[in-house]
């Protein structure tokens, strides 16, 4: 068992041996740009991502024309947004979204809303971090262009009702953006069974390389068009112009053929080797909360609380298990995760949160030395606890005066 | 960005850490935070 041992797969993933090697013919090689339709070294390219597009096409069930590549799944995000309101602006300029979004579609929105080209709703979840779907019904006006909400937290793991979500957006007339990156390649995702018109994700969530994501928008039933923020030249049907990044693209559709294949598999394992995870830590120490659904979420996902704990110190306490935190420390400002917020855990609980992340691979021995070390310095860290002390001895902290200065 | 190794050092091993008994004399109360 090698140290140190990375459990922060939802951050970004090893890159596959098989993938690299898949792409490395497409850097000295194979290396025209996709776009030259005059010369061998054009074709090759140009064949190699036809073949990508076909293998990332499969995993969604998806057509291979209806996939559009950009850098990731951010830039995908801010396409459908931006995209869909500039071609829709006739029809109206409400989006309707979720408050546990990723900063991509958030940060995007809110962008929207200050240049006053959108009017955005962001509907609440409920304590396991769920979208109502009932909610979604709800907000819907005449003005709605799109409705945006992601298939699975990368926090909390939750997965969301996308087929019931579709379906109402179908009923209304409303296209529906679903921003999958942590579930495409982990859990099924059918495009056309959940009723979805754009999606986001990207190579580096499943094993592929970083600096390549993808856009699907629909063809057929209703043709979904977008007007393209990259512009120059007209690529990806006029969708996102710039030269392909052939050997990402070749990484990526190697990524999703392995996913497709080893999916079932592998979720299986992963899931045993998560719940043991989670049944080992949650045993030991008393005071630990599960955040996020118990049991609908992605199968290598774990997010736990630790009361009178602060998320930080256990990270440092850990410094050969690579982890993340909804802490306000591991942020950039002082603030704690939004997500926790909204499924309204407290601020002293979302402090405490840490986020375990399982993949490909990681093994048994891994699983146990972190269940070890996670007690080990848990226990250690409440000691010097002085708030533990204060609930050890019955003070009920909530009924405490804090008195600032 | 890693921790400074004098993060590090306190983390590891911290000085000044304990309790006191809630009738022991001598003790004091103190603030925390920024004044």
């Amino acid at each position: 068992m090698k140290l140190p041992i990375f459990l922060d797969n939802h951050s970004t993933t090893p890159m596959d041996p098989r993938v690299l090697e898949a792409m490395l013919p497409y850097f000295v090689e194979k290396f025209g740009n996709a776009a030259s339709r005059n010369h061998a070294f054009g074709w090759a390219a140009e064949e190699a991502v036809d073949n990508a597009r076909k293998q990332i096409a499969k995993l969604i069930k998806a057509d291979a024309k209806e996939i559009i590549f950009t850098s990731g799944a951010t830039e995908s995000d801010n396409l459908a947004l931006k995209g869909v309101l500039e071609m829709y602006k006739e029809k109206g300029n409400h989006i309707i979204t979720s408050s546990t979004e990723h900063r991509a579609v958030l940060d995007t929105a809110k962008s929207l809303e200050a240049k006053g080209l959108a009017k955005v709703t962001y509907l609440p979840v409920d304590k396991q971090g769920m979208v109502n779907p009932q909610d979604v019904r709800n907000a819907i006006t005449d003005k709605t262009v799109l409705i945006s909400i992601m298939l699975a937290n990368n926090e909390i793991g939750t997965i969301n009702p996308i087929q019931e979500i579709g379906k109402i957006a179908k009923e209304k007339g409303v296209l529906f953006h679903c921003d999958a990156t942590q579930g495409v390649g982990k859990i099924p995702v059918e495009v056309q069974a959940m009723g979805i018109d754009l999606m986001s994700f990207s190579a580096h969530k499943i094993y592929g390389p970083k600096g390549v994501g993808a856009l699907y928008v629909r063809k057929k039933n209703p043709r979904v068009r977008i007007a393209a923020q990259i512009d120059g030249g007209g690529h990806e049907r006029g969708m996102r112009s710039g030269t392909l990044p052939v050997p990402l693209i070749v990484g990526f559709g190697k990524a999703c053929e392995l996913c497709d294949q080893e999916m079932a598999s592998e979720s299986a394992r992963l899931s045993k080797m998560r719940d043991r995870l989670e049944a080992g830590i949650m045993a030991a120490l008393e005071e630990s909360y599960l955040n996020g659904h118990p049991t609908n979420r992605l199968p290598g996902n774990l997010n736990i609380s630790f009361a009178y704990v602060e998320g930080e110190s256990l990270l440092m306490g850990m410094k050969e298990i690579a982890l993340s935190s909804g802490s306000a420390c591991t942020s950039a400002t002082l603030e704690p995760s939004y997500v926790l917020r909204a499924l309204g855990v407290g601020t002293e609980l979302a402090h405490s949160s840490i986020r375990f992340g399982l993949g490909r691979f990681n093994t048994d021995d891994e699983i146990d030395y972190t269940i070890k070390k996670v007690i080990e310095v848990e226990t250690k860290l409440r000691e010097m606890s002085p708030l533990y002390e204060m609930a050890k001895e019955g003070v009920d902290l909530k009924s405490v005066q804090w008195a600032a200065h | 960005m890693a921790y400074s190794d004098k993060v590090v050092d306190h983390f590891n091993s911290p000085r000044n850490m304990g309790s006191c008994k809630k009738d022991e004399d001598g003790g004091g109360t103190g603030m925390v935070g920024a004044p």
